[in-house]
């Protein structure tokens, strides 16, 4: 019997919409740090921040559950101070999915601030333009490309996003199971029309993402 | 005094360090500076721009000090009131000609629109030949054409001083003789300083009331 539940792909999307704009907010600063500061440790916490990348999902959820978790050292600040359980909530599955996807989407941004000549500044800066305008006139137009294809990468990784998010958000059908996990849930319990429908639903979203991020990186009229 | 400077710097380059040591005063309007490559004009340029801060010295034009090691003085390239055409001209790629020569004319956050456009500005794209290329984006002009549009932009601050590094390289003779004219017209309407930076003889005689020859970081006079 079908039993296709569409709170799943919504849940998914909102999780990955979710966790791409805190990816957003998060990244563009700490790239433009990386790409035009220099400070001791710098590759060293490149490296640590890109970890997430080839860390296995499952052990990246057991960090977060170790951190998130009643006994953790950030869970027990948030019940503490703000009465917050995180674990087994769909905003602990944003954390999971903005934790795995952050090197997508902190590496090329990083590359992209990197990629602007430091020649369009100093012009901009002599013709009377404040370092804060400059971010936002010529920075930010000429980096956007990399920035965004990060984020779709980020967003279409997020979607899939399995092994951290069961760990530290469960599977509770209509509040935290995701589409990548109802698909396992599905197979599990033998109904594969459910899993068949959501696999080709998942996958027409992740090639339709790809396809997005591919002709974005390969404009390359600017570099 | 219209140039005042006593600057020593020195730069590394893997395990090269070259040393700038410069001298010089003078009260003249325009001057050339004159040199091999590698001999430090360039730097010379950006250290007055702000682009680069020198070790020690003092560096004061017309009656502004921009630099004072010992006053703690170094203003900021936004505060030195000039314009500096570049050697490799930094056009905004992603501005059209008559964006990128607008954009110091905007402050704030966003850059001015394709349409945006003034009398001052159309009188620099005639007075350039750019009228037809007004909407063409830095990547589909040629070199002399991308010297030009650089030119504009710079002179359109209405400076008081102008920084010109190598500015007629990639012009014809024609154009170049004609741009000559023009550039000059325009400083002596806005009655500004000029540095020029260039090889070519006639740059020299045509602009320069005084000549700097640069070797090896040392001025050779």
């Amino acid at each position: 019997m079908m039993n296709f539940s569409w709170d799943a792909l919504f849940l998914s999307l909102k999780v990955a919409g979710c966790s791409v704009i805190i990816n957003l907010v998060i990244t563009v600063p700490i790239g433009f740090l990386f790409a035009r500061k220099k400070f001791i440790g710098k590759e060293f916490l490149d490296t640590i921040l890109t970890l997430p990348m080839v860390l296995p999902p499952t052990v990246l959820g057991y960090y977060l559950l170790v951190l998130l978790g009643r006994h953790g050292w950030i869970g027990q600040c948030l019940e503490k101070y703000f009465n917050i359980n995180l674990i087994f909530t769909w905003q602990a599955a944003v954390v999971a999915a903005t934790i795995v996807t952050f090197p997508l989407v902190f590496k090329p941004t990083r590359t992209a601030f990197e990629s602007v000549n430091v020649c369009y500044e100093q012009a901009a800066s002599v013709l009377g333009i404040s370092n804060f305008s400059i971010f936002f006139r010529i920075i930010l137009p000429l980096a956007w490309r990399g920035i965004f294809a990060g984020l779709l990468l980020s967003f279409a990784r997020a979607l899939g996003e399995f092994g951290a998010t069961l760990m530290v958000a469960g599977s509770i059908p209509g509040k935290t199971e995701t589409l990548s996990i109802a698909i396992y849930q599905a197979v599990q319990e033998g109904d594969n029309d459910t899993a068949s429908i959501a696999v080709i639903i998942l996958s027409i979203v992740c090639i339709a993402v790809l396809v997005v991020a591919k002709k974005l990186t390969g404009y390359k009229i600017f570099h | 005094m219209n140039f005042i400077w006593n600057v020593q710097k020195t730069l590394l380059a893997g395990q090269r360090s070259f040393q700038l040591h410069l001298e010089y005063a003078s009260s003249c309007k325009s001057v050339a500076i004159f040199g091999p490559s590698g001999a430090g004009k360039t730097t010379l340029i950006k250290m007055i721009a702000g682009l680069l801060q020198p070790d020690i010295g003092l560096i004061k034009i017309g009656s502004c000090v921009f630099f004072d090691k010992k006053q703690k003085i170094n203003l900021k390239p936004q505060q030195r009131n000039l314009a500096y055409f570049f050697q490799s001209y930094s056009l905004f790629p992603h501005l059209t000609v008559q964006q990128n020569i607008s954009f110091p004319l905007k402050k704030g956050i966003f850059n001015p629109t394709k349409k945006y456009n003034n009398l001052e500005i159309s009188l620099l794209l005639e007075r350039f030949e750019l009228v037809n290329l007004a909407h063409q984006y830095p990547h589909e002009l040629s070199g002399g054409q991308q010297q030009r549009v650089a030119l504009a932009r710079a002179l359109i601050t209405k400076p008081k001083l102008l920084l010109l590094d190598e500015p007629f390289s990639m012009l014809d003779y024609q154009l170049r003789k004609r741009l000559r004219s023009e550039v000059k017209a325009i400083q002596q309407q806005i009655n500004c300083l000029l540095l020029i930076i260039s090889h070519d003889q006639e740059d020299v005689d045509f602009f320069a009331e005084d000549v700097l020859i640069l070797e090896n970081g040392k001025l050779k006079k």
